[in-house]
């Protein structure tokens, strides 16, 4: 079968075939049986017209007979035909005949002589009836002058026989038509006879004389069954009765025929009706069955748009009717939308937002950026606020991650609630940032970053402890500070990094000048990924004086940088980019190897002191490095004074331990920059340093600011206390020098003493002997 | 051809043709079977004998029937017709050798008719179809009836040709008769007839 497009012209045509075979197989049938029916009735008729012929012909031979055979035996009859009376014979035939209303009638003697009352028969014709009569046929039917006859006759016995009396009456189509008229069917009906092969006919109203019909009639003769003619350009039912003849060579039938189109008319009638009916029923089912169709594709159908249209990222429902399969289907749909429509939702939300605190995430925040600068081409402004948290770091190492994430959460609540309306994401770890719409009014932003500094600055209790947070923000305003998402987010940063720089708890904004910064900044990184490799580092030593005995004690190893064009390079410049970058690793554990190595060939009571950041700690192999510097240089660990500062201890508990292993060793630790920062009491009560350094801003104020005499005479105080010694930094006046030995204070550095040397002075110095320095002292 | 082979027969059994000797005719009928009762005259060329006249001959009319069924009288013969039956009968002939009607007479009246021509005679009696009696008038003296063996002899034939006929109540031939020519020194005949059944109503007794 040819492939429908459509379920339901498949449906509707296999349906409709199925239907139309079966109705037709009915339909045939039901028309066959009226066909055979009407057939069957027609020949029933038939066969009734033929016994009612059987029954006239017999009254009519009887009737006949009878008269016949009177007349046989009238006795005055027998005595003319014996005696040969001619006239009285005549007149007697006559007589008969006329009562019988037969033309013909007439006496063969048993000699064979003739004697009739019917010109019209000759002589010779009826003389030739003489054999049968002897042979004793007395009724049949014959050929006279051209037309078929029933005869009968009845012998004259006188009382031998003499003769026979003959009556031949005619059969013409008055009999055949009164034979028509008794017939409940209007059927044709005739006589055929034949005599010497010729074939004559009595018909009523249609002439049946034709050979081809005769023959038929012959063949079908005394069947009981009907069979088909043609008949005057018709088709006929006819049937065929054999008649008694006179003459035995003779032929005689009686042929009943019945048009056909009229025995079927009522038939076919009944069969047009059929037809109609069963095209009727055709259609009916044509129709139903397309609706049907319909009522099972048409939901199919609105379920493969809808699928489509589900394809092409549309959230559709489809309509549900009924309680049947397709509706369930179709709610089936539906739910299975929706499930989509939740599990997109759910993916977008992993997509575009933050886990931890549910704000957007970075991706989502660059999706709005990106809108946002579409929709600046109009004009408006915006801002973005870059969040940092201050401290992050501390809490989520002392506390743990969860206390950190508790942090995150709360910050990111704050930040929500300061920035209402405005579009606020977090990025990752403890950076936030606020997506600022600004009208006109550009003292908004300002406004915004205060409140939300005010927000995070409210205090916390994470696991029972007490936080202040505080936040640095950085403010890029686009389209000024960025021509594009990636560009305004620098600028936003850079402003942040200059808001951390600034002191915490502050926010920036962004100028042209911290671009040129970090541009500058981006060389030095780059520089100093290769001043390593083309050993542009240099150490300087700058002498402690050990103000007991009176003598260098120390030297201080001090990282310079010869940038082969920008000559010398601040510490205070590259420093920070090798501690963000990661280089100070490398860098730092090359100080230490190479100062040990100095200091080796120093005497025995000269120490030398390296500076080690806190990235040291916590991201380079600090202990292994210097392990392996005192074992290449030979230096007594007791001679090797790491110098630390406060924010070690910002890297949590692992830097302590690392502090207690160096020190377990023999190796010295000291406290820098001793009085800035947190300077917090506890620290020296966690890890017994071996010195701490009094911060430079105390001796540079030592004589001019009230108090800070008693400040260093108070950390000397405590220091004496724990056991510790103390250096004071940047003396550079006598009565500096004066003061800080009135108070105790073990040793001082400074350009009051010396400025730092390259180690060939060092050496020199050495074999010079320290006089010159002892003479300041 | 029968007939032909029946000669042979009666050539072969032929005595000497110049004595006077006995002449057989056999009537056998279409099947073959013998016929009885059939009535054969000669006539031989030349040597006419007239019958022997006299004699009283009766058909009575007994039980609705007439008695006997076939009566061979000569020419000139008067035969009488008693009716022995409580009913009255209307005797006739329509037959050429005797037309006669004897009108309704009762039981024990006779009546006499006079045969005065050859040719056979039908009885019927018009109230009693069944009724049918022949009498045979003949006008030789050469006149026979064949036996239950269907031959009649004839013990005096002269020695000359002549001409044998052979008639029958029910034979189908005009006049009821056929006759065939006689060899001079033939002394045997065959016929083979055609027999009409006898009409229902006809008694098969004699």
């Amino acid at each position: 079968m040819r492939p429908f497009r459509s379920l339901s012209a498949r449906l509707t045509v296999q349906f409709a075939l199925l239907f139309a075979a079966a109705m037709l197989a009915v339909s045939a049938a039901l028309s066959s049986f009226i066909a055979g029916a009407a057939s069957r009735e027609v020949q029933g008729q038939l066969q009734s017209s033929g016994a009612v012929y059987d029954r006239l012909w017999q009254q009519r031979t009887h009737e006949l007979q009878n008269a016949a055979q009177l007349l046989a035996r009238d006795f005055g009859f027998r005595a003319a035909v014996a005696s040969g009376d001619e006239a009285t014979i005549q007149s007697a035939l006559g007589n008969a005949a006329a009562r019988l209303r037969v033309r013909s009638a007439f006496i063969v003697s048993a000699d064979g002589r003739v004697s009739s009352i019917d010109a019209a028969v000759s002589g010779a014709e009826a003389a030739a009836l003489w054999a049968p009569l002897d042979d004793g046929r007395l009724t049949g039917v014959t050929v006279l002058a051209g037309r078929p006859r029933q005869l009968v006759a009845a012998p004259i016995m006188a009382p031998v026989l003499i003769g026979w009396v003959v009556f031949a009456a005619d059969l013409d189509p008055r009999e055949m038509r009164s034979l028509e008229r008794l017939s409940a069917i209007p059927l044709h009906a005739a006589v055929l006879a034949s005599a010497k092969g010729k074939w004559t006919e009595a018909s009523g109203s249609m002439s049946t004389l034709d050979p081809r019909a005769a023959r038929l009639a012959q063949a079908h003769l005394g069947q009981p069954a009907a069979f088909e003619m043609a008949l005057g350009g018709n088709r006929s039912i006819a049937l065929a009765k054999p008649l008694p003849t006179f003459s035995s060579g003779d032929r005689a039938i009686l042929l009943l025929a019945y048009p056909k189109s009229e025995a079927m008319a009522d038939a076919r009638k009944l069969q047009l009706a059929l037809g109609l009916m069963t095209l009727l029923g055709l259609l009916l089912v044509a129709v139903a069955t397309w609706k049907a169709a319909g009522r099972i594709t048409q939901p199919l159908a609105r379920l493969d748009e809808a699928a489509g249209r589900l394809a092409s990222g549309e959230h559709v429902q489809v309509r549900v009717r009924g309680e049947d399969e397709l509706a369930r289907l179709a709610s089936s749909f539906n739910e299975m939308v929706g499930k989509i429509a939740e599990r997109e939702q759910r993916i977008t939300q992993l997509a575009f937002n933050d886990m931890l605190t549910g704000l957007p995430n970075r991706t989502m925040f660059q999706q709005q950026l990106e809108h946002h600068f579409r929709a600046a081409g109009s004009g408006s402004l915006f801002a973005l606020h870059c969040l940092d948290l201050d401290q992050f770091k501390v809490i989520n190492d002392t506390l743990g991650h969860p206390a950190g994430d508790t942090l995150l959460v709360e910050a990111g609540r704050r930040v929500q609630d300061a920035a209402r309306g405005h579009f606020v994401a977090r990025l990752g770890g403890d950076e936030f940032v606020v997506l600022q719409t600004v009208g006109d009014d550009r003292d908004a932003i300002d406004r915004l970053a205060r409140d939300i500094l005010a927000a995070i600055t409210q205090p916390i209790i994470i696991d029972g402890n007490e936080f202040a947070p505080s936040t640095s923000i950085g403010i890029a305003i686009a389209p000024q500070d960025g021509e594009n998402g990636g560009s305004l987010l620098r600028s936003a940063d850079l402003a942040l990094y200059r808001a951390k720089e600034a002191g915490r708890g502050t926010y920036a904004f962004f100028e042209e000048s911290l671009n040129e910064r970090a541009q500058q900044r981006r060389q030095v990184e780059a520089d100093l990924r290769l001043a390593l490799e083309r050993d542009e580092f240099e150490l300087v030593y700058q002498p402690l004086f050990d103000l007991e005995h009176n003598r260098i004690c120390s030297f201080e190893a001090l990282l310079r940088w010869r940038h082969p064009k920008r000559g010398l390079v601040s510490p205070a410049e590259f420093v920070p980019v090798a501690e963000d970058t990661g280089l100070i690793v490398p860098l730092g554990a090359w100080v230490i190897r190479e100062a040990c190595l100095q200091a080796s060939s120093w005497p025995d009571h000269v120490r030398v002191a390296v500076n080690v950041s806190a990235v040291q700690f916590h991201r380079g192999a600090l202990n292994e490095s210097i392990l392996r510097a005192l074992a290449d240089s030979g230096l007594a660990p007791n001679r090797l004074e790491i110098e630390i500062t406060e924010s070690i201890f910002l890297e949590g508990g692992e830097a302590l331990r690392l502090l207690h292993g160096l020190r377990s060793l023999g190796v010295r630790i000291a406290l820098d920059d001793f009085g800035t920062g947190y300077s917090s009491l506890s620290y020296l009560q966690s890890f017994p340093f071996d010195k701490l350094k009094i911060d430079r801003s105390f001796i540079q104020n030592l004589l001019t600011r009230d108090g800070a005499i008693a400040i260093v005479h108070a950390i000397t105080e405590l220091a004496n206390t724990l056991g510790m010694e103390t250096t004071a930094e940047g003396v550079e006046e006598t009565a500096q020098l004066m003061e800080l030995r009135a108070h105790g204070c073990s040793s001082v550095q400074g350009y009051l003493f010396a400025e730092p040397m390259v180690a060939g002075d060092v050496d020199k110095l050495f074999s010079e002997g320290s006089d010159a320095l002892q003479n300041v002292a | 051809m029968v007939r032909n082979i029946l000669c042979a027969l009666v050539f072969a059994g032929a005595a000497s043709p110049l004595v006077a000797a006995p002449l057989n005719v056999r009537v056998v009928d279409a099947s073959g079977r013998p016929v009885r009762d059939a009535v054969v005259t000669l006539y031989p060329s030349g040597a006419a004998r007239a019958p022997r006249p006299g004699g009283r001959y009766v058909v009575a009319q007994e039980n609705l029937q007439f008695r006997p069924f076939l009566t061979v009288v000569p020419v000139g013969a008067d035969v009488s017709f008693p009716n022995l039956d409580p009913t009255k009968h209307h005797v006739y002939s329509f037959s050429s050798a005797k037309k006669f009607e004897l009108k309704l007479f009762a039981k024990d009246q006779s009546r006499t008719v006079h045969f005065d021509k050859p040719g056979a005679v039908a009885l019927g009696c018009n109230i009693h179809d069944a009724m049918s009696a022949f009498i045979f008038v003949t006008d030789t003296g050469w006149t026979a009836r064949t036996n239950a063996q269907g031959i009649a002899t004839f013990a005096d034939a002269p020695n000359a040709p002549g001409r044998v006929a052979v008639w029958h109540p029910y034979l189908r031939a005009p006049g009821g008769q056929v006759a065939q020519p006689l060899a001079a020194a033939q002394r045997s005949i065959g016929f083979q007839v055609r027999l009409r059944p006898p009409p229902a109503m006809a008694m098969t007794d004699y």
